[in-house]
């Protein structure tokens, strides 16, 4: 029964600093699918848009992101992110220091942006397949631009969408796992450093397995709940 | 009288193909005008050219004597020259499909009031009384609360009927409104399409339902590869065809 | 090596990228792909096997076989990769009784620990793959075959499977995807794939854009090999869903 003593809250046991590194985690996680779902607003633009050049960024964006290990585009965005602010205030401020980014900023940019590639090709996804009869029934009863846009399309694509983001915001959830190399304090790199200062590596991996499927049921569950809420109208209701 | 509406040589093509080679038409208001003609002929393409879900290529079209006014955008392809004429006009025209296009994310009331509300800025609970009185006429006010995919085909055309209603227009365009139901669920709309008809009301009908076209069309249009073919009273129409192809059309199709 | 030549004309910097070192480090990372394809290949095809399995205990209508397989799937499905190889090569060593035992040799192997993480995870994502390409096809179609005299076996091999196999074509290629992808995560337990390569050079050099810029240029490359086999798969075994873009 080591593991419960391993496990307790307070001084003594790791069971506080996991949970605080769950909580991590949850915001990670949050703050990435937003800065996704913001991203994937000009994506879907983009890769929706008539003019060729707009179209081939965005197709980029989501070939090269989702073409790439997750690992590598942390990696990369973490160390671009640096250099970058770096050598902009060396050459703006000639300040050439090592300037160190917040971690969580970066951290929850850069599974953001690999979030934001995943969501791009769902929501594109789903307005490709709202049919065209729903806009065209709205322009025959006078509907203009925006209000076909913001009235029809927008409930639409959303209801199409809701499953597709669902499984996007559950591979976030699972991406923040690897932001443990920034050195970020989420559950793995909480369960990293607790299992090699007590040589009990089983014992915290597994732990971190459980909270991840505790949040990743909790989450499928309530998006279950969200899908039924979405799909009233289309599934035959009960006479 | 007011010429409810009226086309002028009206072309339209999808790339290589001409599909409407030169069109023209005129309703008087309360005519019921029935489009025939084969699968292919055009009919579709010449009934969305009138409300502008198709941009025709040339050609003009007046809604109670205000013409359409049309321009080239940068691409020299034609195009309104005004979109919010296109709008108003469009509320004058509604339209009722082949395959209902009921908004899915609206309940059947929902789907009734929205452009009264939100394109002609009618009060909300005048809207809602009009839309059940409306939902009443069409024999389905019962259903108000439910979503369309719960309701049968017959049901969701007359919700469809019901919504172009509700814009108060002063044509009515039917694009084959019975193709997609049911045999036994046919009678229930064409029911409300007379009783439309008998009401005064101008309405364009692509139809393949030759009895209803008999029984109340004012005029009946053949079309044929994306021309006119042979126009004329129903009565004419059907009962002494000239157009070797009419005839042969007819013959294919009057099943009763 | 022949590539160096080619840089003689390039820029030593270029964006604040050093390039000269980028062309220098190449032929050391494509030596990565050997080992990364080897644990893409043998992971994936254990793992396509096992998710059989899997789809099979699914269906077989017995209780305990079918809570084991969604169990399985729960887990492997509801975990980071990465927890998962953590768990095989550093979590095991905590227990005495496998340190001991015959098998310590093979746990003890970042190699095998790598692959066994890596197909044990494909094998959830496939067997769900599976299920929802049996689950695909159409009920008519089944009753149609029967009802010319189809049934058992005959119906799975000739009906029941190709539509699910077509169906289930385009995330299976995703999955392939995921895999080599996931490859990558082998890096961090000392296996020396193209990821593991480019953080070995980038401890001696510290560039670590540059590096792995030119690591993701690679797996781009290799992604980009799958999903044309993939579609040629596509397109030969399914014409009439037709595959644009
Ligand atoms: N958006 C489009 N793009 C390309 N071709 C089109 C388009 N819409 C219609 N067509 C073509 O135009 C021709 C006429 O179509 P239309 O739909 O007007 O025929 P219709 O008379 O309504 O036939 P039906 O009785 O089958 O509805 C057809 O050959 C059709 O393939
Ligand atoms: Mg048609």
């Amino acid at each position: 029964m080591e593991f419960i003593h391993l496990l307790s809250l307070g001084d003594q046991g790791w069971g506080d600093e996991m949970l605080r590194a769950t909580m991590v985690t949850i915001m990670v996680s949050i703050s990435a699918m937003c800065i996704g779902l913001f991203v994937s607003i000009f994506g879907t633009i983009a890769k929706l848009s008539k003019n060729r050049l707009i179209r081939a960024i965005g197709n980029t964006y989501t070939t090269v992101v989702r073409g790439i290990p997750e690992l590598l585009v942390i990696y990369l965005l973490y160390f671009g992110f640096n250099n970058a602010v770096m050598s902009i205030a060396n050459s703006l401020f000639g300040y050439n220091q090592y300037i160190e980014l917040p971690v969580f900023l970066i951290a929850a940019l850069a599974v953001g942006i690999i979030s934001g590639a995943y969501s791009t090709e769902v929501i594109r996804g789903a307005f490709l397949v709202v049919p065209r009869g729903q806009i065209e029934a709205a322009k025959s009863v006078g509907m203009n631009k925006f209000l076909v846009f913001y009235r029809v399309l927008i409930p639409q694509v959303l209801r199409y969408a809701l499953p597709g983001l669902g499984n996007v915001w559950q591979l976030t959830l699972k991406d923040t796992a690897l932001i443990m190399v920034t050195g970020l304090v989420e559950i793995m790199r909480q369960a990293h450093i607790a299992s090699g200062s007590t040589y009990s590596p089983f014992t915290f991996y597994m732990s971190a397995a459980i909270l991840y499927l505790v949040l990743t049921t909790a989450s499928s569950m309530a998006l279950n709940s969200a899908e039924n809420w979405a799909n009233k109208g289309v599934k035959r209701e009960k006479a | 009288m007011i010429t409810a509406l009226k086309i002028k040589n009206l072309t339209k093509s999808f790339g290589s193909l001409d599909v409407i080679k030169g069109i023209s038409l005129t309703a008087n208001q309360g005519d019921v005008i029935c489009i025939i003609g084969s699968s292919g002929s055009g009919k579709s393409t010449l009934l969305r050219c009138i409300n502008l879900l198709e941009t025709p290529d040339s050609g003009d079209v007046w809604v109670n004597e205000e013409l359409i006014s049309m321009t080239k955008n940068k691409a020299g392809d034609p195009c309104p020259a005004d979109y919010k004429q296109v709008d108003r006009i469009r509320t004058k025209l509604a339209m009722v499909f082949q395959d209902f296009n009921l908004w899915t994310h609206m309940t059947v009331l929902q789907n009734v009031i929205e452009s009264p509300i939100h394109v002609q800025k009618i009060s909300k609970q005048n809207a809602i009384d009009r839309g059940y009185d409306l939902l009443k006429k069409v024999g389905i006010n019962e259903k108000a609360e439910q979503y369309p995919s719960s309701l049968s085909g017959g049901q969701q055309q007359r919700v469809a009927i019901a919504r172009a209603l509700a814009v108060n227009p002063d044509i009515l365009l039917f694009d084959e409104p019975t193709s997609s139901l049911d045999p036994e669920l046919v009678g229930e709309v064409l029911r409300v399409m007379k009783s439309l008809a008998k009401e005064g009301r101008t309405m364009i009908v692509v139809t393949h339902e030759m009895g209803f076209a008999k029984e109340v069309a004012s005029k009946v249009v053949f079309l044929h590869e994306g021309l006119i073919e042979e126009q004329g009273e129903a009565k004419e129409v059907f009962n002494s065809p000239k157009s070797e192809r009419l005839k042969q059309f007819l013959a294919s199709n009057l099943e009763g | 090596m022949s590539i160096d030549g080619i840089c003689i004309s390039l820029p030593k910097e270029y964006l604040g990228l050093k390039v000269q070192l980028m062309c220098d480090s190449l032929p050391k990372l494509l030596l990565g792909i050997p080992l990364t394809i080897e644990l893409v290949a043998i992971s994936l095809s254990i793992g396509f096997v096992l998710a059989m399995c899997i789809a099979l205990m699914r269906i077989s209508g017995s209780r305990l076989l079918n809570i084991v397989s969604r169990s399985y799937v729960f887990y492997f499905r509801g975990t980071p990769l990465l927890v998962q190889i953590f768990l095989i090569y550093y979590g095991l060593a905590q227990f005495d009784l496998i340190k001991e035992s015959f098998l310590w040799p093979f746990f003890r192997e970042a190699y095998w620990c790598g692959i066994l993480a890596l197909t044990l995870n494909t094998g959830a994502y496939t067997a769900e793959i599976i299920r929802g390409g049996l689950q695909s096809v159409p009920h008519g179609q089944i009753e149609s075959a029967r009802s010319m005299g189809m049934s058992g076996i005959l119906l799975y091999r000739r009906v029941i499977l190709p539509i699910a196999f077509r169906q289930a074509l385009p995330a299976y290629g995703n999955e392939m995807i995921l895999m080599v992808k996931g490859t990558s995560l082998v890096s961090t337990i000392t296996l020396m794939e193209i990821t593991g390569i480019a953080r070995h050079i980038i401890a001696k050099y510290w560039t670590p854009v540059e590096i792995f810029l030119i690591a993701g240029i690679i797996y781009l490359f290799i992604n980009y090999l799958v999903t044309r086999i993939v579609r040629y798969a596509e397109n030969r075994y399914t014409p009439y869903l037709q595959t644009n873009e």
